[in-house]
């Protein structure tokens, strides 16, 4: 049971969360359902081809740890384009 | 607070959730603070005064969350409900739910026919995983190694060549991270995946046309669980390709749509169908309906697009020689593949597909197929999804040329090129036959909008005759076609030559057979196609729950597969 909730947050961390982080950077009017099927549908489209693509310029397979640096990677670009649209806000 | 908003959003109102989240990570950083100081204290290095300063830490803790809890001015609005109410939701949810199971247990495992094998092939060869080889009977072939790097694992000249042989890369490419993620089973979980976003995407785009919740359901229903595409049971691109073109068509509708984000999907879906380019008209005239900056958009979709498209001309370059090479027509692929003389008024050409009239003199049909394909593709249709069903396709692109011409416009531009390129193409198969779901996006929505118009009190009265009247015409229409009679393409048995009579082994769909056509049999295809049935066509299957529970245990453990090569059962002489 602990394995499968394991690789269901892998799942979630590489499939959900790089699509979710693109809509958020890419898209600005997306309400919540829309938003979450969106990033799933994005996630797994995207996340493989890029996998693919970085492991045929590395020269080596697509394994389990390339596949967390891409989703990770992917993430990183998003969280910058974020981090710099959006400035912080406070209550004062 | 280094990079303050200056005090313009202060007092701006804020989500229920997002001030409860705010609170929970305000708890949570002083826990963190507290449990480094505990561990800091009891196994590093002791602090001289722990006491006090827990008692401090406590006291500054607890007086800011009263500060933050006494805060007045701050403006709390419930978060964006769901488009629909919690019933609907749970209703969704559970069509969803079903759709996934039916999905997970009805799938037959990877590799069980042609072009399954050949996306779970490259796909365990991109995770530099060994695959054993064998012929019909078991018998083991190849001795070979896998150099361990991409791209060289694809091709093996030890083993069977190019792993993907005539299929696109891009449905292996998909399938391999939940390869990777859950063993064999990743292909079957992948499957049921694809399924429930066909579902929620005909859902959402419906929703976001029509805005009618029981019709947007009945559009996810028909989308996902209509007898067609409940009868493919395997890994197939065309499903991919469905799911992928719903997402495309739901960023394309959208109010302003992104040319970034479209083109790194529409890029994806290239390299699984390259038959995609044919929608590029339908994409560039959306955008250039929609986008307030066109120029800038539709430039944005083509370097999307070429981001996500680079790794499979990369692929086609190293394997074909030729970026731009459909894997189809590459010479070089082993077996028996003639070529055969075509010609479009002036214009000669050979090809080693067998195309219908207007490409060759005379129409004809593919053997072991009752009719050619520009009428196999809507019968087969009318037939899944019943007359009724099938009607409101034409009810309901009335409705959009009326109301929404650019819509209109829009998905004709989506469906016509691509139906009038299958339409022409014979040596046909019951796996080429699911080509059927490229063309379901735009279907659907014009079934959704056949159904709007029965929602309104306006229209009611004429959609409604409209229906009954163009259900007549195709109930006619198809009782009709049982009296016709089309000629055999001789070329197919050219090409198969194992087809003929006194051969051991032809080839033909996903089943491998050892007789010619069969008169009975056809018949039989025949008066499936042409029963006119009112309702949508109900496959009966049976799934022995228990025996599919332990395969996907199983599954889930199994990391290596034994692959039939089926490629040397159809091509070699």
């Amino acid at each position: 049971m602990l394995k499968i909730l394991y690789l269901l947050l892998i799942a979630v961390y590489v499939f959900y969360l790089p699509g979710y982080l693109i809509i958020k950077a890419g898209l600005k009017k997306t309400n919540q359902p829309q938003t979450h099927t969106l990033a799933f549908g994005l996630g797994i489209t995207l996340v493989p081809i890029s996998s693919f693509g970085i492991a045929m310029l590395l020269n080596t397979p697509v394994q389990n740890n390339l596949l967390l640096a891409v989703a990770t990677f992917i993430n990183l670009i998003c969280l910058i384009v974020l981090l710099k649209r959006k400035p912080k806000t406070c209550t004062s | 607070m280094g990079r303050c908003c200056d005090g313009k959003d202060a007092y701006k109102p804020i989500t229920k959730t997002r001030y409860l989240l705010g609170l929970l990570i305000f708890r949570l950083m002083h826990l963190q603070a507290r449990l480094f100081m505990f561990f800091r204290h009891t196994f590093i290095k002791k602090y001289p005064d722990y006491n006090a300063l827990s008692r401090f830490h406590r006291t500054y803790f607890n007086d800011t969350l009263k500060e933050i809890k006494e805060q007045k001015g701050l403006i709390l609005k419930d978060s964006p409900s769901l488009p629909v109410n919690k019933f609907k939701a749970f209703a969704l949810l559970a069509i969803l739910i079903f759709i996934f199971f039916n999905y997970l247990f009805r799938f037959e495992g990877p590799a069980s026919g042609y072009w399954d094998t050949y996306i779970t092939e490259p796909s365990l060869f991109i995770a530099n995983t060994h695959i054993d080889f064998v012929t019909k009977d078991g018998e083991k072939l190849y001795s070979y190694s896998l150099p361990g790097k991409l791209p060289d694992n694809l091709i093996n000249k030890d083993a069977d060549g190019i792993s993907s042989k005539d299929q696109r890369l891009g449905g292996a490419i998909i399938f391999t991270p939940w390869y990777l993620l859950f063993n064999i089973f990743g292909f079957r979980f992948f499957f049921a995946i694809s399924g429930v976003l066909i579902a929620a995407f005909a859902f959402l785009i419906s929703q976001l046309l029509f805005k009618n919740f029981y019709l947007s359901a009945f559009t996810a229903i028909i989308a996902a669980l209509n007898s067609y595409i409940l009868s493919i049971n395997n890994l197939n691109p065309n499903i991919l390709g469905l799911m992928i073109i719903s997402i495309i068509l739901y960023l394309l509708l959208e109010d302003t749509p992104n040319g970034l984000i479209i083109g790194l999907v529409y890029g994806a879906l290239g390299g699984i169908r390259n038959e995609s380019i044919l929608f590029l008209p339908a994409i560039i005239y959306k955008l250039f309906i929609s986008s307030p900056k066109k120029g800038r958009e539709i430039t944005l979709f083509f370097l999307g697009s070429l981001i996500t498209i680079a790794p499979i001309l990369y692929w086609n370059k190293y394997a074909f020689g030729n970026p731009f090479m459909h894997p189809t027509q590459f010479h070089s692929l082993g077996g028996f593949r003639p070529v055969f003389e075509h010609n479009f008024l002036f214009w000669k050409f050979d090809f080693n597909g067998m195309l219908n009239w207007p490409f060759y003199h005379k129409i004809i049909r593919t053997p072991f197929f009752c009719f050619p394909t520009f009428l196999l593709l809507p019968l087969t249709l009318a037939s899944s999804l019943g007359i009724i069903i099938f009607s409101l396709i034409f009810t309901g692109a009335i409705n959009l040329f009326k109301r929404n011409r650019q819509l209109f416009i829009f998905l004709m531009l989506w469906f016509l090129p691509m139906y009038l390129l299958l339409s022409v193409m014979e040596n046909w198969s019951n796996l080429k036959m699911t080509f059927l779901l490229m063309l379901f996006s735009p279907l659907i929505i014009f079934i959704a909008a056949g159904l709007k118009g029965l929602f309104s009190k306006e229209t009611l009265k004429s959609n409604l005759a409209g229906i009954i009247l163009l259900s007549i015409a195709v109930f006619i229409l198809v009782k009709t076609l049982a009296f016709s009679d089309f000629e055999v393409d001789q070329r197919w048995y050219e090409r198969f030559p194992r087809a003929v009579e006194g051969k051991n082994i032809s080839y033909i769909g996903d089943d491998l057979r050892t007789k010619k056509e069969d008169p009975a049999e056809l018949l039989a295809q025949k008066k499936i196609l042409t029963q006119g049935n009112l309702l949508p066509r109900l496959n009966k299957t049976d799934i022995d729950l228990q025996q599919k529970i332990k395969i996907i245990k199983q599954e889930s453990n199994q990391k290596e597969i034994t692959i039939v090569d089926i490629w040397k059962y159809i091509y070699e002489k």
